[in-house]
């Protein structure tokens, strides 16, 4: 007689399993959390930029964001009174100290493989995580190996109002010991589309007309303009001025090469310049204006950093001679570069070949300032 | 059947007895070994202990051949009682054989004359009793002139009777009956001298996938290992790559729990993309990635007769894909093996399968049909919790699990005639697995189904198959992060159908014998892939046609083997199709011979590699790399096949009855790997589908690298004594490569690979296994794109490290065959030190342990 035997034999199931992927070997961190963007009506494709904590981006710092992610505008939603909110995340983030930024690029005009589109632009929204989210200070997030945060604020994203601080080079291009550059704003439309800038007219009614928001720093509110925290013989000032050394210009079929000798590529030798607003006197301290032209005058100090980050010290003739190129940074992390990877455009640029060439090949544009031997 | 002699039935009784005292043992070794006793034994003329031997055999796994050699040898010492009820039980199972007709008709004479000869108990007569014998006697006398009529016996005269001592008055008035006449003595014919032979070739491993038809392992012209169904069973496996482990030269790679990755002979790469899949001779494998996957493989490991692994190319005879082997999942036919099996198993981390399967034969038709459901947890996972409503969305709500199946399948055969047999059969697998993939945050999930309908008509030479399969599914990755990933979910829908006609002839000329295969096929594939949302894009339709064919010839100790075969692919020339093999087999003895053999094969773009576009994640979430398949690149010709040319010289021997040894040495060169090109920097727009920058282009490149592996096989097994299976196989290989003027080791390949085990069969009912895997240490080079686009080759190691899987059983009830095991299967994969990983991204291998209730009737 035929019968059918069945018993089902299960184990009960043991907590520890599956593992939770903790070897550290995988830097499979996640840094997530929200965007909050405010006194904006809808959102916008928004950048969510990772930098070093001891190496950030601007304005906290001179450094590069070394990951960022994209958000799309359709993410936000309403996040409270006045408030829109969007989540983000960062994946793969190695462990370290890390600050975040929040772009919210209103304009559409950011990108982030090019130096002249790779900024925020006046009309667009910005913000940092800070230790608070009502009025606090950037500050570092810290992830271990296989860490999933998941909370945190990066913002609120405000509106950046000042102006953009594309510039060209007027008079002549020579630094040194009591020269000075002379800058004059220019305003620009640079789309990723075509590459191109186009320089408006002088009848231009964009709002965020181009200029230089300057203003001497002062922290404290005593009335005496903040010593320079790089330079203590010089003010605090914004915008900031770095040059940083292209090398020695050679001619060559193509237009102007710079030859950096036994200086590899991957070495920074940068300079701080000191900005005054030109034919303009200066305001009280902690005043900010908006001026048209700048004039930058050579401090003679500078810096080497290293590929794995070591720098030194230069100062005076440890400067070496050449081309170097001029940034200019402002309060709200706008940049701006000469030369640039923009094509061409401008009537005053000349087109530069490598080391001004961009990674596809192309010529830098625009102009450099020149220091002496 | 008809009921046996009473005392026959006791024999069968206490024999039935005897079989279910002994232990659960079918291993074909054991038989093999005390089936060749046998026949030595009968040789002999030592019939007593060829029926032992015989016996023994029939014990450790039936056969038609051992229960006629049975009857055979009762028959030699005239026990023809147990020789009538052994050759009834091989009609029984050989219903279609006339092989016993005669002996049985033949012994049941001789049992018949046997009791004929048996005078009657005398007994006190009294009238009935008297007139029941008489009747008897003219019953008995009556057979007797038949059969003397019909030449079956003789009557050999009879001895006068004596005659009776004068009686003493007696009595009246009843006089006493005489007595009855002494019974005619009846000679059965003596048909000794044409007695038919004892049978040979049960347990005869033969192996079909080496040349496409039955052959035996040792006219082989490639390497080639055979999984048993008891080695299946065995193994300890929870799915069929991982049962592969034992086999020598390959190696298995577990990136996640769901679905290990099998290289074979080096190569070793994050898909089985040079390994072809076979079940029955067909292709399986999901064909938009030509590689298997559980799903694809919608067969229970209780539906296996066999596994056949050759090591080599084999695209001489299969096609594309056969680069460094083929495997071959030979189901069990219809009709064979048990009516009913059910088995379940559960265990750690969630892990329970179901199995059903029956299969039964009236007349000519017969039937197999199969079910089965199988989960497991995941191996490893991200984040510990994933909160609802967060920016990472994951695939599955389920953290936990990694793999959930279900499946089902049907056959139909019928046999007309004797040469001719059809097949209809299907299978659908449905479920989903978690896959690896360079996603953004870990692994990618694929959820969907597998359908496919085959027939089969054979007659004769000829064999004609037709085929059709339907894979449907989504792939994404397991876990999205808002804005990122978000174009690597797709819909995929491919079907193939296929038509393949075949023929085998063998013709004798003189001392040769010529052995021909020849055949050809046409295949239709159709692949669709999409954006999840969006729709299909335009299908892409291949047709593909082959014709391969193989020659052999045998002469004495000697065979001379050639293959060819050509196939017609869209996207390749043909000439890059062409693929040769040829091969020598010297039969140094009966049970020794040397192969050597030299060939080529190739691995074809599949369906992602030829029309997927993809946007890949660069180590920024806000770049992505469009990678385009190569068929709709910006130069779709361009991508040509992997080929591989390799020779070998291979020995095997099977020249004692208790151990089989087989070793190789080889060489492989592999070029035109297809790999991720370069990126051709072009900057775009933001892109919201993609959730991100667009940094530039790459697509698939034949990478200039050339691969020479050089390695060397010995695979030995031993079954000493009955119920001991001892195996142990170590390979070693070496890849070195030039690229350019580079040069280095290729150490995604490990240099050994040693694998050993011990199988026991204990006779109180128990079995025992313990096995080890050792793979030694590796160094992957892993390629990614950094956050600039550009791809950055990173070097990273591998020590080596152990697998081991122990499994005990126990056999309460023979009948039904009733089983309960434990297994354990990667013991260090429970400690955090111990614990490995199989690929540096991969997860760790984690634990299984699980029991299972099996039962056969």
């Amino acid at each position: 007689m035929r019968y059918t035997l069945l018993a089902l034999l299960v184990l009960s199931g043991c907590e520890a399993f599956p593992r939770v992927a903790n070897d550290g070997d995988v830097p499979g961190s996640v840094l997530s959390g929200t965007l909050l963007a405010v006194d904006v009506d809808e959102g916008a494709t928004t950048v969510v930029l990772m930098s070093a904590a001891d190496n950030p981006q601007p304005p906290l710092g001179n450094g590069s964001p070394v990951s960022f992610a994209a958000i799309p505008g359709d993410q936000y939603g309403p996040a409270g009174a006045a408030t829109l909110g969007a989540p983000f995340a960062l994946t793969d983030v190695p462990p370290g100290d890390w600050q975040l930024n929040g772009l919210m690029d209103v304009d559409g005009n950011f990108h982030p493989g090019l130096d002249v589109l790779a900024t925020p632009s006046c009309g667009d929204l910005s913000g940092w995580h800070l230790d608070r989210v009502d009025g606090g200070a950037p500050t570092a997030v810290s992830l271990s190996a296989n860490d999933y945060i998941h909370d945190l604020v990066v913002g609120p994203l405000t509106r950046i109002d000042s102006p953009d601080p594309a510039f060209t080079i007027i008079g002549p291009r020579a630094v040194g010991s009591g020269l000075t550059l002379r800058l004059d704003a220019v305003d620009v439309s640079a789309t990723f589309a075509d590459l191109t800038l186009d320089v408006p007219g002088p009848d231009s009614a964009d709002p965020c007309h181009a200029g230089f928001r300057f203003r001497r720093r002062d922290a404290d509110g005593n009335g005496s303009a903040d010593t320079s925290p790089l330079l203590p013989l010089f003010e605090d000032r914004w915008p900031r001025v770095l040059f940083r050394w292209l090398g020695t210009p050679v001619d060559t079929e193509d237009g102007t090469d710079f030859d950096r000798g036994d200086v590899p590529d991957d070495v920074t030798i940068a300079a701080i310049g000191d900005p005054s607003p030109s034919a303009t006197t200066l305001p009280a301290p902690g005043v900010a204006i908006d001026v048209p032209s700048l004039q930058v005058a050579w401090t003679g100090f500078g810096q080497r950093i290293e590929a794995n980050g070591d720098s030194a010290i230069l100062a005076g003739t440890d400067l070496p001679a050449g081309a170097w190129s001029i940034t200019v940074i402002t309060e709200a992390g706008q940049i701006w570069t000469m030369p640039n990877e923009a094509g061409a455009g401008l009537a005053l640029v000349k087109r530069l070949p490598s080391p001004g060439r961009t990674s596809d090949g192309d010529a830098r544009q625009g102009q450099w300032a020149e220091l002496a031997p | 059947m008809p009921s046996p002699h009473p005392r026959a039935r006791a024999a069968l009784v206490l024999m039935l007895v005897t079989l279910a005292g002994t232990a659960h043992a079918e291993p074909a070794d054991d038989a093999r070994r005390h089936f060749k006793a046998g026949l030595d034994a009968a040789a002999a003329h030592s019939y007593q202990a060829a029926v032992d031997e015989f016996l023994a055999a029939w014990d450790a796994m039936p056969h038609p051949a051992t229960a006629f050699n049975i009857a055979r040898s009762y028959e030699d010492m005239n026990d023809n009682q147990a020789a009538v009820l052994w050759y009834e039980r091989f009609k029984a199972l050989s219903p279609d054989s006339t092989d016993a007709d005669d002996p049985l008709h033949r012994a049941r004479l001789a049992l018949a004359a046997s009791v004929a000869s048996v005078a009657p108990p005398v007994a006190a007569p009294t009238p009935d009793s008297v007139e029941r014998l008489t009747a008897l006697d003219a019953e008995r006398a009556a057979l007797v002139q038949r059969l003397a009529q019909q030449g079956l016996i003789t009557i050999a005269p009879t001895a006068p009777e004596a005659a009776p001592p004068p009686a003493e008055p007696t009595p009246s008035p009843a006089a006493a009956p005489a007595p009855a006449p002494a019974p005619p003595t009846v000679v059965a014919e003596d048909t000794g001298n044409n007695r038919e032979s004892l049978q040979t070739g049960a347990y005869d491993s033969m192996i079909v996938t080496a040349s496409r038809y039955a052959q035996d392992p040792l006219d082989s012209p490639a390497s080639i290992t055979v999984l048993t169904a008891e080695d299946l069973h065995r193994s300890g496996a929870v799915n069929v790559m991982d049962a592969l482990r034992r086999v020598v030269g390959v190696d298995v790679m577990s990136m996640s729990a769901g679905v290990p990755y099998v290289g074979i002979r080096g190569f070793n790469s994050e898909m089985t993309n040079k390994v072809l899949w076979l079940i029955d001779g067909r292709p399986s494998a999901l064909e938009f990635l030509a590689t298997p996957f559980p799903v694809s493989l919608p067969i229970g490991m209780d539906e296996i007769d066999r596994i056949e692994i050759t090591r080599g190319p084999g695209s001489a005879l299969y096609g594309a894909n056969a680069v460094t082997g083929v495997v071959n999942i030979i189901t069990r036919r219809p009709g064979e093996g048990p009516a009913f099996q059910a088995s379940t198993e559960g265990g750690l981390n969630s892990y329970l399968a179901a199995s059903l399967a029956a299969s039964g034969k009236k007349g000519r038709f017969s039937y197999r049909a199969g079910a089965g459901y199988h989960q497991e947890g995941r191996f490893e996972k991200e984040l510990a919790d994933i909160p609802a409503d967060g920016p990472i969305v994951p695939f599955r709500t389920n953290q936990d699990l990694g793999d959930q199946r279900f499946r089902a399948d049907l056959r139909l055969d019928a046999t007309f005639g004797k040469k001719g047999w059809a097949s209809l059969s299907g299978q659908y697998g449905k479920g989903f697995t978690e896959f690896y993939s360079k996603a953004a945050l870990g692994n990618a999930g694929l959820e969907g189904e597998v359908g496919n309908v085959r027939t089969d008509l054979s007659y004769g030479p000829l064999h004609v198959r037709a085929y059709w399969q339907r894979e449907a599914g989504v792939t994404t990755p397991w876990l999205s992060s808002v804005g990122s990933g978000r174009s690597t979910q797709a819909n995929v829908r491919d079907d193939i159908a296929e038509l393949e006609v075949e023929g085998a002839f063998k013709v004798i000329t003189g001392a040769v014998t010529h052995h021909m295969q020849v055949g050809g096929d046409y295949r239709f594939k159709q692949y669709r892939a999409g954006v999840i949302g969006e729709g299909f894009e335009i299908p892409r339709l291949e047709h593909h046609a082959s014709l391969f064919g193989q020659y052999q010839a045998s002469f004495k100790w000697l065979q001379a083997i050639a293959s060819l075969r050509w196939d017609r692919h869209p996207l390749i020339k043909s000439a890059n199709t062409l693929a040769p093999r040829g091969a020598l087999v010297f039969h140094v003895t009966k049970t020794t011979a040397i192969r050597a053999s030299v060939g080529s094969a190739y691995r074809a773009m599949n369906g992602l590699e030829s029309y997927v576009n993809l946007d890949l994640n660069t180590t920024a979430d806000g770049y992505f790399v469009a990678f385009q398949g190569a068929a709709t690149s910006d130069d779709p010709g361009k991508l040509g096949p992997e080929r591989i040319t390799t020779a070998e010289l291979g020995v095997r021997d099977e020249s004692s009855s208790w151990h089989k040894l087989d070793a190789a040495v080889y060489w492989n060169r592999l070029t035109d790997l297809i790999d991720i090109g370069p990126v051709q920097q072009k900057l775009g727009a933001y892109d919201a589908d993609a959730g991100g920058y667009p940094f530039g282009v790459s697509t698939w490149t034949n990478t200039p690298a050339v691969y020479d592996a050089v390695g060397g096989e010995v695979d030995l097994s031993v079954f000493p004594v009955d119920g001991l299976d001892v195996f142990a196989n170590v390979s070693l290989e070496r890849i070195f490569t030039t690229d350019g003027d580079k040069h280095y080791i290729d150490g995604s390949t490990a240099l050994a690979h040693i694998n050993a085990g011990v199988e026991y069969r204990a006779p109180f009912r128990m079995d025992f296994t313990v096995t080890g895997h050792y793979v030694s240490g590796q160094v992957w080079r892993t390629p990614s794109f950094d956050s600039r686009g550009a791809i950055a080759v990173e070097e990273r190691p591998l020590p080596g490290r152990v697998l081991m899987v122990a499994r005990v059983a126990g056999h309460p009830m023979r009948d039904p065959d009733l089983e309960l095991a434990l297994t354990l299967w990667n013991p260090l994969g429970f400690s955090d030190k111990l614990a490995f990983r199989e690929h540096p991204d991969g997860q760790i291998v984690g634990p299984r342990l699980y029991g299972s209730v099996s039962v056969a009737f």
